[in-house]
């Protein structure tokens, strides 16, 4: 590919206006492309399958299965939980707050943000500030989190908020901060107006950032929420975790981690199907 | 390396030299002062004039204050004395009558080239059909139609400089301002876009104040050729360019002109930086 353009670049432009119109390749394009994606796919199953399949040998035959349960058990551990209708209560218990927490802190990362870039002088006062509250260990502020809003949904929707918030605004902050000046100016030359430059040039110049920090603020969130779970809940995968633990369940553990692992790989997918068509640009170069 | 006390004083007056073009006056910088923080001017006492039409190259060592006179130009600095006048109102402002291709790539990374090309005529509020439209017919003009659709990250260097001088040009700026454009290039491909500017320079009557510190670029190039250097900043010389509006690159630089040329700016350049020679 790279060698077709510098050869249309250094080529003569009588040349060049004879090629045929672009991108008509496009089929035999999109076949290799199909063959990628699909080969992606089976090698994924692949590392799955020879994963399960190690754990089920040594299960039960190097180490016992007190401590490390056969897949098929866990498995079992699993159905009777979708059978018996508690699991999606479970995973429900333990999405929505950590949905909820991730929304708000976003919200809240990209206004503080994008005020603290306008305000340089402000943001410089209080660059520090949220350093040190960035360090805070999370676990440090449930007890005060449960002394403000109980120890109901609230708590998880305020410690996946804590979680997620601190990673959401250093991505948006620095990303809209960083936009390179020249590109700026270059836009106001051209004739953009302040709104142009926000919405053409910094927005999408930080966009990059804020899924990258998406990618690690989600999961984040969920970490957040089964925290809260640990210490004070009755419902949600952390609860499961948790209780199948302290009755020594070591297939109902597994069970637990399992659907933990299942959730955060569905939202990764998710996150990066949404996420996609805002940064195909990004993709190309890496063609 | 820049010694100020001995260089001699032989600056010519511009407005003498720049009597050789003949069109109105389209930029008048007029004893400028520019200083970044400190206690010492990057320019001082710099005065400098553009004709419509006319192709101005300023020469002169790196860090000598070239670009800053650009970015006066451009509204994006302001002097700290003097006044800068384009088309016969001050710059105040963002000046947005220019056409301005940086030594950077500051093609936006999330756009097409062809969005890219057309973002000007956007930002002037042009329809989105219309604007893909110019846009295209432009690229065209760059032989560039192919490379329309791609993301900057998939263009060669040529073709980004190419992109970004045509994004320069598409709303029809009466002034061009190029920052080192061919900087980073090889020569080959330095020799192709310095002829095709050249060519669309001819073609739209666009005048140009090009920066370089290469020597051969500047007499290649300009109609006329202004020489700065110092600390801080002046012009040291201004050398008219009589090579006529059509210029072959490969024979000229076997004329004696263009040789006679080359050493007075030499010389110059010499005294730019401060050498005794």
């Amino acid at each position: 590919m790279n060698q077709d353009m510098t050869s249309a670049m250094t080529g003569q432009r009588e040349d060049e206006e004879a090629v045929p119109p672009p991108y008509d390749e496009g089929t035999a394009e999109e076949t290799t492309a199909k063959m990628s994606r699909w080969r992606l796919f089976a090698g994924r199953l692949a590392v799955l399958v020879v994963g399960v399949g190690i754990w089920q040998l040594v299960a039960g035959n190097l180490i016992a299965e007190f401590y490390l349960p056969k897949p098929a058990q866990v498995l079992t551990a699993l159905v009777g939980w979708a059978k018996d209708g508690s699991l999606f209560g479970h995973i429900a218990a333990t999405l929505v707050p950590a949905v909820k927490g991730f929304v708000i802190a976003t919200i809240a990362a990209i206004l503080l943000g994008y005020a603290l870039t306008m305000a340089k002088l402000a943001a410089k006062v209080i660059e520090p500030f949220i350093a040190a509250l960035y360090g805070i260990p999370i676990i440090a502020l449930i007890p005060l989190m449960i002394l403000w809003v109980g120890i109901g949904e609230e708590l998880a929707v305020a410690v996946a908020v804590l979680a997620s918030f601190f990673l959401m605004f250093y991505n948006v902050y620095f990303g809209i901060r960083e936009v390179s000046q020249a590109l700026i100016d270059q836009v106001m030359i051209a004739g953009g107006s302040k709104w142009d430059i926000a919405m053409r040039v910094r927005l999408p110049s930080a966009l990059v950032w804020v899924v990258a920090g998406m990618k690690v603020a989600v999961p984040h969130s969920i970490v957040g929420v089964v925290v809260a779970e640990f210490l004070t809940g009755h419902r949600g995968l952390g609860f499961l975790l948790s209780s199948n633990a302290a009755q020594f369940n070591a297939a109902g553990t597994f069970a637990a981690v399992a659907m933990l692992a299942a959730i955060s790989f569905v939202l990764d997918r998710l996150l990066f199907l949404l996420t996609r068509r805002a940064l195909m640009w990004k993709e190309a170069s890496l063609r | 390396m820049w010694t100020t006390s001995e260089s001699p004083m032989t600056e010519l007056n511009p407005s003498r030299a720049s009597a050789v073009a003949s069109g109105p006056s389209l930029l008048r910088i007029e004893d400028v002062a520019v200083r970044f923080g400190g206690a010492r001017d990057v320019l001082a006492r710099l005065s400098l004039e553009v004709r419509a039409g006319e192709f101005v190259t300023l020469l002169g060592p790196s860090g000598c204050g070239k670009s800053t006179l650009l970015n006066l130009t451009a509204g994006t600095l302001r002097p700290r004395q003097g006044s800068v006048t384009f088309d016969g109102k001050p710059v105040t402002s963002v000046n947005r009558n220019v056409g301005y291709v940086t030594q950077e790539d500051t093609m936006l990374p999330w756009l097409t080239l062809a969005a890219n090309v057309g973002l000007p005529l956007r930002l002037r509020r042009v329809p989105r059909v219309e604007a893909q439209e110019r846009a295209l017919a432009l690229l065209t003009s760059f032989g560039l139609t192919n490379a329309a659709a791609l993301y900057p990250a998939q263009l060669s260097g040529g073709m980004k400089k190419r992109g970004l001088l045509a994004r320069a040009l598409i709303y029809q700026p009466r002034l061009l301002l190029m920052d080192e454009p061919f900087a980073a290039l090889d020569s080959q491909l330095r020799a192709q876009l310095q002829t095709e500017l050249r060519r669309v320079v001819m073609e739209t009557g666009v005048a140009v104040l090009f920066v370089t510190h290469d020597l051969e670029e500047a007499a290649l190039l300009s109609d006329r050729v202004v020489v700065i250097g110092g600390t801080p900043g002046r012009v040291i010389a201004e050398v008219a360019i009589g090579l006529g509006p059509e210029r072959d690159a490969e024979t000229l630089r076997f004329d004696d002109r263009f040789r006679d040329i080359g050493r007075t700016l030499q010389q110059s350049l010499r005294r730019a930086r401060g050498d005794n020679a």
